[in-house]
């Protein structure tokens, strides 16, 4: 049985995991670091980078544990090389390299939002076949149109910020601790999303892209002026409302405008409760399906690395171990120009 | 007994592989990318030693203070290598060493950290020799005393049968030296 070790650094969660040929998750070990970036209200390149390579061998050990395997029992070790903060990537990249040369292992160098695009095929075969992708997460925004497995078209993405980071940012207003996404998602099932009514940016004008910097704006002037929890609640149910009417109208759009009957939401975002309940509903009214991605696949994690290295592996992509970190790379060969960490 | 050495810390990957009586040196800039550096270094004097990584016995790193990232780079590189061919691995600040090749050095550094401590790093008075121009060729010459006691260090951490955890392996940055966590 052929076995991938995923290494995954891109921005604060050190990961690795096992994945065997038939794309079962033998183990996944997450190590985040909440509590090293709430301070600063975000996360900090230098201390991501540092507390990465203090526990990323113990990350990698654990994960061989858990799945009850050994180096010498691996086929390959893939890693992301090609999408996050630059000092946290060549940490993955550097173990990776490490272990890879010291079994005689191949390399199978990836892209980071790439994995995410796998984690909702690993959930669902039928995903191997043409589809459109809503990545959405904290550090990326985009819709995507999966032709076949490494051949992606980004047909829309945001201009400014991802709805992640707008998630962190009205967290902080609300007195939330970073990361604040899924204690806003908690907060706002007991609000009232039409107590107040947040514009839907960009939602009719024609295009696939996103904009959610001018939405940060209308909530912190409410949210300064807020008196009890209660209303917080409010503010937060309305400012996921106009959140997840955006990502839903834009995402469908995509589908309709592509003749893709198949849609599959991955990265954090996609863990949001409002939007695993309403954008299966509204695409059902259309005909399109939708393939929510697990959450445990939908933050940063290996699993979705090692899966995808599994099937880089089966079709021969793997690296001489000439290998760099190039954190800045685009996504697919159609999408020359759509570089993530800009938006 | 095979020791590699590996300090990165500085403005060239350099690289030192005793091998039996036979000492290779080997450097690489960073302008490739410093993953590529680092790891270049490595493969570059393995193969002129003609040892592969399971003909080691122990690799010794300079854990800085340093170049942030290639510091970071070479201490995970590493203890990738060590975790993967069952080795161990020997980490040292560039304090240790540098106090360790010269008394001179003890002064020196003892006086620098309290200068810095108490007057801060821009007034220490002191050059870091990241940006003076020079080729490898002669930055190495310049530093075969420093990379032959890393190897010496390696030697006989592993006689002593020290552990050399690559699970342990940590990098060493300045804050944390003025504050007495490391050494």
């Amino acid at each position: 049985m052929g076995l991938v070790l995923g290494i995954e650094t891109a921005c604060d969660d050190t990961a690795a995991a096992v994945v065997d040929d038939e794309l079962r998750i033998r183990s996944s070990v997450v190590w985040g670091q909440k509590q090293t970036h709430q301070a600063f209200n975000g996360v900090v390149p230098e201390l991501a980078a540092r507390r990465h390579a203090e526990v990323i061998m113990q990350v990698v050990k654990q994960a061989l544990d858990e799945a009850d395997v050994c180096l010498s029992d691996l086929s390959a070790i893939a890693v992301n090389n090609q999408h996050g903060l630059v000092r946290s990537v060549v940490v993955g990249v550097a173990t990776a390299r490490g272990l890879a040369v010291s079994q005689g292992l191949p390399l199978i160098p990836l892209h980071h939002v790439e994995a995410h695009v796998f984690s909702a095929i690993m959930s669902n075969p039928e995903l191997f076949e043409e589809h459109i992708c809503l990545a959405v997460a904290g550090g990326h925004n985009a819709l995507i149109h999966v032709h076949e497995i490494g051949d992606y078209e980004v047909i829309g993405r945001t201009l400014d910020d991802s709805a992640g980071e707008a998630f962190d940012k009205v967290g902080s207003y609300l007195g939330l601790p970073f990361p604040a996404g899924a204690q806003v998602d908690a907060l706002a099932r007991g609000g009232n999303p039409k107590a107040y009514d947040f514009p839907r940016p960009k939602i009719k004008d024609g295009t696939l892209n996103f904009s959610f910097s001018g939405l940060k704006t209308p909530v912190r002037m409410v949210a300064e002026k807020l008196q009890s929890q209660d209303s917080a609640a409010d503010v937060a149910a309305s400012f996921e409302r106009a959140v997840v009417d955006v990502l839903i109208a834009k995402t469908l759009a995509a589908a309709e405008l592509r003749g893709v009957k198949q849609v599959s939401v991955v990265g954090g975002v996609a863990c949001n409760t409002l939007l695993r309940q309403d954008l299966p509903k509204a695409a059902a009214e259309r005909g399109i399906k939708v393939t929510l991605t697990p959450p445990r696949l939908c933050t940063d994690n290996a699993a979705m690395v090692a899966g995808l290295g599994q099937y880089k592996l089966r079709h021969g992509a793997v690296s001489k171990l000439d290998i760099d970190a190039t954190p800045n790379a685009p996504l697919g060969r159609r999408a020359a120009n759509y570089r993530p960490n800009q938006g | 007994m095979n020791v590699l050495a590996l300090d990165a810390a500085g403005r060239f990957s350099l690289t030192a592989l005793r091998r039996s009586d036979e000492t290779f040196y080997a450097t690489s800039v960073y302008g490739q990318g410093a993953v590529r550096a680092v790891y270049s270094s490595v493969d570059q004097v393995l193969e002129t030693g003609g040892l592969k990584v399971s003909d080691l016995d122990a690799i010794v790193v300079n854990t800085g203070p340093g170049s942030w990232t290639a510091t970071r780079i070479a201490v995970t590189y590493t203890a990738g290598l060590a975790f993967g061919a069952g080795l161990r691995v020997y980490g040292y600040s560039g304090f240790a060493l540098g106090k360790r090749i010269d008394a001179r050095g003890v002064a020196f550094i003892d006086q620098l950290g309290k200068t810095v401590a108490e007057e801060g790093a821009g007034d220490a008075g002191f050059i870091v020799n990241l940006f003076v121009n020079e080729d490898g060729a002669s930055y190495l010459a310049d530093r075969r005393a420093w990379m032959d006691e890393m190897l010496k260090l390696g030697a006989e951490a592993l006689a002593a049968g020290e552990p050399g955890d690559p699970l342990e392996l940590r990098t060493t940055y300045f804050q944390e030296f003025l504050a007495g966590a490391r050494n």
